[in-house]
């Protein structure tokens, strides 16, 4: 570019112009509406200029003054430019530098924002001259502030004082044609003279500086009064009628008014261009010639104030001018046209516009207002932040993140920094009334850069908590994308340093940091929550988020690494029967429904205990009421609450958070208390037809149980001496004590059943007989107890025995061979029941060999780790190869390594193959878990049997393909834990029941058995809490007996376990609901919550939020109109359709899709490309 | 002091071209590059201009408007009741800024305004009738749907300003305007800009009849 070229150029870049025309070789600034533009013109100008010329964007406006102020000492010419508001932050430094002065010329860039369009305040920088004794200059446009400028650094050499250029935003972001005029180099050398009386004067000498400038200041005044090129008149004359004063921009302003009123001839015109020091003379000269005159001046009565006799004076003082606001055109327009008429200056009708803005007015026209861009991620964070403190307070600070009060979540915006101390000071009054609120502050990066850290040093320092969530694009996006120190980047290239956040953060003291991402906004609601709970730990403190995602305007590229499309889907179709915006015309089907639902638990338990239910008695105390709960379903809650397998627990959402709930326990103590009411359980309405039960099993006694409820008479027979199938035989006493078992069987007998023991069926007495007894209906729970061959050499060597055999022979007192080295093949309950009875009757010792690892053991962690207190040991990944016999009699087991396969997804491996040398353990009883099946050989072909050697029955029914015989259980299924057991004998006694009294079989069994629609519940704001600790008995106290090892927590620590529930599925009016919900819809009452359907909108928000899913609703999968994303989420390109629902604007959609997280009705989602 | 040299007589009236004009919209649509067109045209043909756009918060998302005055004109802003051109970009913002428009005034006849919106019919009455009382010549197009069926959904800006150039009072000479835009838009844009110009002075030239 040459010089002397006409250019049209913003006014900021005529002012940069300026600056180098001048000769500056020192420039800092820090960025703010309306003077950002400056420093990147003068980047350019110095690249293709190739100047000698330091640029800095300083990390606030004090340390760009101080550096450019210290650079003017050298004897260089220095500027820093800055807003209006951000002198303020330099006042300090400002206030010295006009008594102790310059060397070279320092030049202060500060642009006022009359308006205000985007400041705090409309303050006039010209009074700050003046309160600093600063000379200044008021451009009129942009070409004068160009010209300006290298008068301004002359004055500035001239009397070795700072000069302020106050240009206002009509002039900084005005364009206008302007002359390239040459750029003056300088070259000048850094030269700083030493002068502590100067440069640190010391009071004494402050008082002379003080007087030097005075004087300084009277003389500039005079100099001012002829200084022509900015002080003038226009068509002077001797005498008028009105004169004008005019200052800065209104100079420029009053000049095509008179034009366009044809009366620039009539009104002269003193046009002022340096109103401090005060031209004095020029102006009294002028007022002296005119009868009246105006003043017009942006903003303040500067001039106005400094004329000494305001007898002729009209202006912002008498309040002819309006003292808020831009000056506007219309405005001054009309003031002239009245004062002429006061006058009697002829002048012409002016054409009002009113009846048109009030017709547009009563168009109601959607107002515009600023908002954050499309896929901005400040709209991300403060989502979730007020998503995850509805109540909470937040002050914030100034960026374009101030915009984030259109989403309810910035309460202040005060000043640069005043985020971090406002939140400080807000905690610290309601913490002195020991009140808690959540406080969450919100800064950019680089307004925390700019003036952050002392406030949140001081926050660490007095003890203040709160959550300060750094808003991290990663440049200063509000001003024009200015890098921040973090980038490293410098204003025209020259080698920084990055900066950290972390690091400065960690620097003040925070010991809590995370770095968020704020495109994933349910993760920035979790991490915002947990940064709530450090705060409110004892050991806590302050926390900080730093919300880091790059501006989306600056970096839209980062949008296309995973590129997406948004698109919403309407229902119903677009043509017909639109959905109006509030509901109460959209279907119920659509809106929310309170209500409880079926807890996880229970929909798992097989025979349907509804456990949420007696764990919420329990933590109420209730615990008769709970006790009679369980027995609602379950006649065998101390049994239960021993073996059950507890897939329950497995499903309980509290293990998503940190352990499941200890469902077993607290059935058991409900069932073991001292005193609890006797279990009066009667048998129905007695019915004629008899029903014969084959085994008194889990499952045989539950039919038993059952039936008799029914009314049936039932007799059950029993091979073995005594009761209870594999919980008397197959279970160790020190799991399941005998007396345990025998008061819940004791319940059956209660009932009425008949009991045949060492009655087998299919030897002595057929299944005919028993038909020809009268049995109507017979049901074989016959269980699995026939061991299969696990084909190893010598496994039927004396000394060799299942586990089952084995636990069966204690049970029923029968002798076994004398043993004492025992290995126990085999990782499950029963095989570890085995391996520490054989302990308890004497063995020296006994070794577990499983073919895995420990954590693939079937058996209870708690069992395995008893089992090594009480003396049991463990080889793992061994697998037996053969067992080894002399003379028939067993010696040891030869074992060899196993290789497993790679973890299959559930986590399981497969042993591949073995590996290593064969090793030999010497044994003299080895205990083996082979395969069980039922033990159908006395029956002969009378039953019809699968290729397993099981029953073969009708899974829905449990009938077999004879007429009257039922079959469940073990023997149907193979070896199943005790609580399938249960529900199998539930399920054949309602078949028995519907066969007898000849209904249908199949009808409504659908919701029998476990429900695998389990609902889910909401675990983001779960503080985390330990499961109940288990006591047990002293391994001492268990040697050689079988008192039972596990034993109950005191009920203190079982009510507080039962309150670790998470309600799943059932309200406990936590209130979430009704805080969340963004019409005000729900209210609560004494049985809980109603919902106003005239005020809801479908927005599915209390849905989403409910902790225990008690709030259901469908998810529509299209944009039912709720305005949900409207109102909350606030997107410049989500348009509301003339029809109320949502639209998207393309124009401006960059397909971020942010609103797909928020949508509570699936109604926005992501279209595949 | 010097009293001789402390008078500033206006400049003498050279200039052929005196226009006051507004260019209106939503942040995204282009209106700065329709401010920068004019500002590219002044320059050319050695028109002086002084013109106010709006930057800092309204820039995200909200109205934009820029203030454009060629000639001999020292203030920025354009008075209400006093533009020639209004050129909107959008519906709503164009009924915001209508006020500029100059009514007719001593056989003058009034401003011309320019709106992209897709259907010219549903104007308020009131508003039209009004307008045309004052001789306010109100032209609807639909900008965003040509620039959209020629490929460059952005280039409404560029559609609208062709429209305009075919009416016989708009000031500005079509090739001028050209020569402009070509100026201006980059590279990438540059070829598509120019054929839909061409496409919205043909358009403007059939459905303007006045």
């Amino acid at each position: 570019m040459s010089d002397s070229e006409k250019r049209v150029v913003l006014g900021n870049e005529a002012i940069a112009r300026g600056v180098v025309e001048s000769g500056c070789q020192f420039f800092a600034a820090y960025p703010g509406t309306p003077s950002s533009e400056i420093l990147p013109a003068i980047v350019r100008f110095k690249k293709e200029n190739n100047l000698d010329l330091y640029i800095e964007w300083s990390t606030n406006e004090k340390v760009a003054f101080e550096n450019a102020l210290v650079a003017s000492y050298t004897g260089k010419r220095a500027a820093v430019a800055m807003k209006q508001v951000g002198l303020n932050v330099a006042t300090d430094p400002l206030m010295s530098a006009a008594y102790i002065g310059t060397i070279g010329g320092f030049v202060i860039i500060s642009c006022d924002d009359p308006g205000p369009f985007s400041s705090q305040t409309e303050q006039d920088t010209r009074f700050m001259a003046m309160f600093a004794k600063v000379p200044v200059f008021d451009p009129s446009s942009p070409k004068e502030a160009q010209q300006m400028l290298p008068i301004a650094f002359e004055l500035s050499e001239k009397y070795q004082t700072p000069v302020i250029l106050r240009p206002v935003l009509r002039v900084s972001h005005a364009q206008q044609t302007i002359t390239f005029n040459p750029i003056r180099r300088l070259g000048r050398k850094a030269n700083f003279q030493h002068n502590p009386q100067r440069w640190s004067a010391t009071p004494r000498f402050r008082f002379l500086l003080h007087k030097q400038l005075n004087m300084k200041l009277k003389k500039i005044g005079e100099e001012f009064n002829s200084l022509t090129s900015f002080n003038f008149i226009e068509h002077d004359r001797d005498q008028a009628v009105m004169g004008i004063i005019a200052g800065g921009i209104a100079y420029s302003m009053i000049r095509d008014i008179l034009l366009e009123l044809g009366l620039q001839r009539e009104i002269p015109v003193l046009k002022i261009g340096t109103p401090f020091p005060f031209p004095t003379e020029i102006v009294d000269a002028f007022i002296e010639k005119c009868d009246h005159v105006l003043i017009l001046e942006e903003t303040e009565p500067v001039i106005e104030l400094q004329i000494r006799d305001k007898s002729k004076i009209t202006g912002r003082l008498d309040g002819r001018i309006p003292n808020e606001g831009e000056m506007l055109p219309e405005v001054i327009t009309q003031v002239i046209s009245d004062l002429c008429k006061t006058y009697s200056i002829p002048v012409g009708e002016v054409p009002s516009t009113v009846t048109l803005e009030k017709l547009v007015a009563g168009l109601g026209l959607p107002i515009r207002r600023p908002t954050l861009c499309s896929g901005c991620p400040h709209r991300a964070s403060f989502y979730a932040i007020k998503k995850a403190f509805p109540n909470g307070i937040f002050p914030s600070d100034i960026g374009c993140y101030t915009l984030g009060m259109n989403m309810d979540s910035v309460d202040t915006c005060h000043d640069m920094g005043a985020a971090i101390t406002f939140a400080s000071g807000l905690y610290q009054v309601y913490h002195q009334d020991n009140k808690e609120i959540p406080i969450i502050s919100t800064i950019g990066d680089s307004t925390f850069y700019h003036s952050g850290a002392p406030g949140l040093l001081n926050a660490v320092y007095n003890g203040a908590r709160f959550i300060l969530v750094i808003l991290d694009n990663s440049i200063t996006a509000m001003t024009g994308m200015q890098p921040t120190p973090e980038s490293g980047m410098t204003a025209d290239g020259h080698p920084g340093q990055p900066l950290s956040i972390e690091e400065l953060v960690k620097g003040c003291g925070v010991k809590y940091i995370r770095v968020v991402n704020p495109y994933d906004i349910k993760g920035m609601i979790r991490e915002a929550r947990k940064a709530y709970e450090y705060t409110q730990h004892p050991e806590g403190g302050m926390a900080v988020l730093i919300s880091r995602y790059p501006c989306i305007t600056y970096q839209k590229e980062i949008l296309k690494v995973k590129p997406i499309k948004v698109d919403i889907r309407h229902v119903p179709p677009p043509e017909k029967d639109l959905p109006p915006l509030k509901s109460g015309n959209i279907p119920l089907s659509l809106l929310p429904v309170y209500q409880d639902k079926i807890a996880p638990c229970t929909g798992a338990c097989p025979i349907q205990v509804d456990a949420r239910g007696y764990i919420a008695l329990i933590s109420k105390g209730k615990f008769d009421e709970a006790l009679a709960l369980v027995r609602q379903k379950n006649p065998f809650p101390a049994i239960t609450g021993r073996i059950c397998a507890r897939p329950c627990e497995k499903v309980c959402r509290r293990g998503d958070v940190d352990q499941p709930i200890a469902i077993d326990l607290l059935k058991r103590f409900v069932a073991e208390r001292k005193n609890t009411p006797v279990f009066n359980v009667t048998p129905g309405p007695e019915k004629k037809a008899k029903v014969a039960i084959v085994g008194s099993g889990p499952t045989g006694l539950m039919a038993a149980y059952d039936l008799r409820r029914y009314g049936y008479p039932v007799t059950l027979f029993e091979a073995l001496p005594l009761l209870g199938g594999t919980m008397a035989v197959g279970t160790a006493r020190f799991r399941l004590p005998e007396d345990v078992l025998n008061r819940e069987i004791d319940i059956i007998k209660k009932l009425g059943v008949t009991f045949n023991l060492n009655t087998k069926i299919g030897h002595r007495k057929s299944l005919d007989d028993l038909w020809n007894q009268g049995f109507r209906a017979i049901f074989l729970a016959i269980g699995a107890h026939k061991a299969k061959k696990l084909n190893l050499p010598e496994e039927d060597a004396k000394g060799v025995m299942d586990s089952l055999t084995f636990l069966k022979k204690v049970s029923l007192g029968k002798t076994l061979p004398h043993f004492s080295r025992v290995i126990v093949l085999g990782g499950g309950d029963r095989a570890l029941d085995a391996a520490r009875t054989a302990l308890r009757l004497g063995a020296k010792s006994v070794t577990v060999l499983f073919s895995r690892s420990r954590k693939e053991m079937p058996a209870e962690a708690l069992e395995i780790s008893e089992a090594e207190k009480e003396g049991v040991s463990f080889q793992f990944f061994s697998i037996p190869t053969k067992i080894n016999a002399s003379r028939g009699k067993v010696n040891g087991v030869s074992l060899r390594k196993t290789v497993l396969s790679v973890p299959t997804s559930l986590g399981r491996t497969k042993v591949l193959s073995v590996q290593g040398p064969e090793k030999t353990v010497k044994a003299d009883l080895v205990i083996t878990s082979p395969p069980y099946v039922p033990d159908l050989s006395p029956f002969g072909n009378a039953i019809p049997q699968t290729a397993w050697n099981t029953i073969h029955v009708d899974p829905v029914t449990l009938g077999t393909s004879i007429e009257g015989l039922f079959a469940g259980g073990d023997a149907v299924t193979g070896p199943k834990n005790f609580i399938e057991g249960l529900a199998a004998g539930r399920k054949a006694a309602l078949s028995i029941h519907r066969y007898l009294s000849g209904e249908d079989l199949r009808a409504n069994r659908e919701g029998e058995g476990v429900s695998m629609e389990l609902v889910s519940v909401n675990i983001d704001k779960i503080e985390n809490q330990l499961r109940v600790a288990e006591p047990v008995l002293s391994p001492e106290s268990r040697s050689k007996n079988f008192k039972e090892v596990r034993l109950l927590p005191s009920e203190e620590a079982l009510v507080a376990e039962a309150k670790r529930c998470l309600h799943c599925g059932a309200c406990y009016q936590c209130d979430t609901c009704m805080l969340q919900c963004p019409e005000g819809a729900i209210s609560k009452t004494e049985e809980g919550y109603v919902i106003h359907y005239e005020k809801c909108t479908g927005c599915r928000i209390c849905v989403q939020e409910c902790p225990t899913s008690s709030i259901d609703m469908p998810a529509v999968g299209a944009c039912i109109a709720c305005g949900f994303c409207l109102k909350r989420f606030e997107c410049p390109s989500l348009l509301k359709g003339e029809d109320g629902r949502v639209k998207i604007d393309r124009l401006t959609c960059v397909d971020c899709g942010l609103c797909i997280q928020v949508c509570g009705q699936e109604g926005i989602y992501q279209k595949a490309l | 002091m010097n009293q001789q040299s402390a008078i500033r007589t206006p400049q003498s009236a050279l200039e052929r071209m005196n226009i006051q004009m507004i260019i209106s919209g939503v942040g995204g649509q282009g209106v700065l590059l329709v401010t920068r067109i004019f500002a590219a045209f002044a320059l050319r043909e050695g028109y002086p201009l002084i013109g106010s756009e709006d930057h800092g918060m309204s820039q995200r998302g909200g109205s934009v408007m820029t203030h454009l005055k060629i000639g001999n004109f020292d203030s920025p802003l354009v008075k209400k009741g006093s533009a020639d051109l209004l050129l909107s970009l959008e519906k709503n913002e164009a009924y915001k800024t209508l006020y500029y428009l100059k009514p007719a005034s001593n056989g003058q006849d009034g401003g011309l305004c320019f709106i992209n919106a897709p259907n010219s019919n549903d104007m308020n009455k009131e508003i039209k009738k009004y307008l045309q009382e004052r001789r306010i010549g109100v032209y609807v197009f639909g900008a965003d749907q040509l620039a959209r069926e020629m490929g460059s959904v952005q280039s409404a800006n560029i559609a609208l300003i062709g429209f305009a150039a075919a009416h016989h009072r708009f000031p500005f000479q079509p090739e001028k305007l050209r020569e402009a835009i070509e100026q201006v838009t980059s590279q990438r844009f540059r070829e598509v800009s120019l054929k839909i110009f061409e496409k919205g002075f043909l358009e403007g030239k059939k459905s303007i009849t006045e």
